[in-house]
């Protein structure tokens, strides 16, 4: 029998009381029960993994707090990981302590970003990852821990404490759980793993700081044209319907079917991207503040100073996406349905997040 | 007996801070205004620092920027206001 000694973590003795409601009333939970963290539990996860339970990962934002192996372990036994899945949760973790993956600014900002954790490579079917139909749904025990285990990491961890440091305006469900898997095989393009310069049988996991996903419906295009347009104007809204160009990247979910379409006409995964940003685009004059909403413009583009030289005009057409690779393009779902979904994602670059992919060693 | 569990919490550093002295006065003090750098926020620090100079008789102001609002001020900046600063008002504004 594991001994709660063994570890470096403080036990919590709860007596007589029903773990359940212990760890509820200890702040440690987002606020569905956990499994309770045992010694037992705990060191089956971390036998999963050959390294040193007190090898600090990195450290997780907003408060910094080490990210132990253990400490992970812990929150994984909460979220109900299968030991299996530890190696995932490993690497999404060294994902999310990634300077440029900037934790610190997705866990505090009023935004209501969260982590979209999406694996590539053979892991997915080790460990039963679902990929097709309800992909971002519920079901599959898989995708809702590894999604939940990093909640409550960033809770216990990072220390993102709703209504405290934690100041989402309004939150969204997928705050308790984002994992998606790639349905590699039923997409026309190369996996997002082997696209970052991974090979396809190593297995990965990408972390992308995004909001809620978009469901797009898209039942008549038959051309990829048709629907590149079709996609990409219902992207439009994100963000807000005046933001153009958008201040962040967008992850878009392609169902499978929608992806044939794509392949059918030879369109490869920049061919989707070049055309999204050359042709989503609107004119200066339906931009400027005021115009069907306050939102808009702002100063430095409407002098022209980040677009061109001279001073736009009513007529200067702006993208709605800042750069063709500022779209992140994944196959997911089911392959019956004509749907796609887009994710908006936190404000990009040097001063928000940055896409990140680890290996997952296992 | 119960059963055990282990914490899951991890923290930095989880030594007891004492909060610093409150002060009594803004009148001939210095107070740092750390701007995290969004959008506007020079606006309402500037009227910020006007109220303070003209009502309080704050005597000096030191303004720093954040290079991102998403990020910790850098060290040399905390370090800079921790030393020069009587108080600090960490401000933002969208």
């Amino acid at each position: 029998m594991a001994d709660a000694a063994a570890f470096h973590s403080q036990p919590i003795d709860i007596q007589e009381n029903d773990p359940f409601e212990s760890l509820f009333s200890s702040g440690l939970t987002d606020g569905l029960p956990v499994v309770p963290p045992t010694a037992e539990r705990v060191m089956a996860l971390l036998a999963a993994v050959d390294r040193d339970p007190q090898e600090v990962l990195g450290t997780v934002g907003p408060n910094y707090g080490p990210a132990s192996l253990e400490k992970v372990a812990i929150n994984a036994v909460m979220a109900g990981c299968q030991a299996s899945y530890f190696p995932v949760v490993v690497a999404a973790v060294e994902a999310l302590c990634e300077e440029q993956f900037a934790a610190h600014a997705i866990n505090v900002t009023t935004f209501s970003a969260t982590p979209l954790t999406i694996i590539n490579g053979p892991i997915r079917h080790a460990i039963g990852i679902n990929c097709g139909h309800n992909a971002l749904g519920h079901g599959f025990r898989a995708n809702a821990t590894i999604g939940r285990a990093l909640r409550l990491i960033i809770l216990n961890i990072g220390g993102a404490k709703p209504q405290e440091i934690c100041k989402a305006t309004l939150g969204h469900p997928a705050q308790f759980t984002f994992c998606i898997g790639e349905a590699e095989e039923e997409s026309p393009w190369e996996p997002l793993h082997v696209e970052k310069g991974f090979r396809p049988e190593q297995s990965t996991v990408t972390l992308f700081g995004g909001h809620s996903p978009l469901q797009i419906n898209d039942h008549a295009s038959r051309s990829a044209e048709q629907l590149a347009l079709s996609l990409g104007w219902t992207m439009a809204s994100v963000w807000n319907h005046k933001n153009f160009p958008v201040f962040s990247d967008t992850a878009l979910i392609v169902g499978p079917e929608h992806a044939k379409t794509f392949a059918q006409d030879g369109w490869s995964k920049n061919d989707l991207r070049q055309f999204l940003f050359e042709h989503i685009r609107r004119p200066l004059r339906e931009l400027r503040p005021g115009v069907n909403g306050g939102e808009g413009a702002g100063v430095s583009m409407l002098a022209g100073v980040n677009a061109q030289a001279e001073p736009p005009t009513d007529d200067t057409l702006y993208p709605k996406f800042p750069a063709p690779e500022s779209i992140l393009i994944v196959v997911a779902g089911g392959t019956a349905g004509r749907f796609s979904a887009a994710v908006p994602g936190l404000v990009r670059g040097s001063s928000g997040s940055t896409i990140t992919t680890k290996e997952i060693h296992s | 007996m119960g059963t055990v569990l282990l914490d899951p919490t991890s923290r930095a550093d989880q030594s007891p801070k004492a909060f610093a002295t409150r002060l009594d006065t803004l009148s001939g003090i210095t107070i740092g205004l750390l701007d995290i750098n969004k959008a506007k926020g020079v606006f309402f620090l500037d009227r910020l620092e006007e109220i303070l100079r003209e009502q309080y008789g704050v005597k000096e102001v030191l303004r720093r920027t954040k290079l991102t609002p998403g990020r910790p001020a850098a060290e040399a900046i905390q370090r800079e206001l921790q030393e020069k600063c009587d108080a600090v008002i960490e401000a933002l504004s969208d």
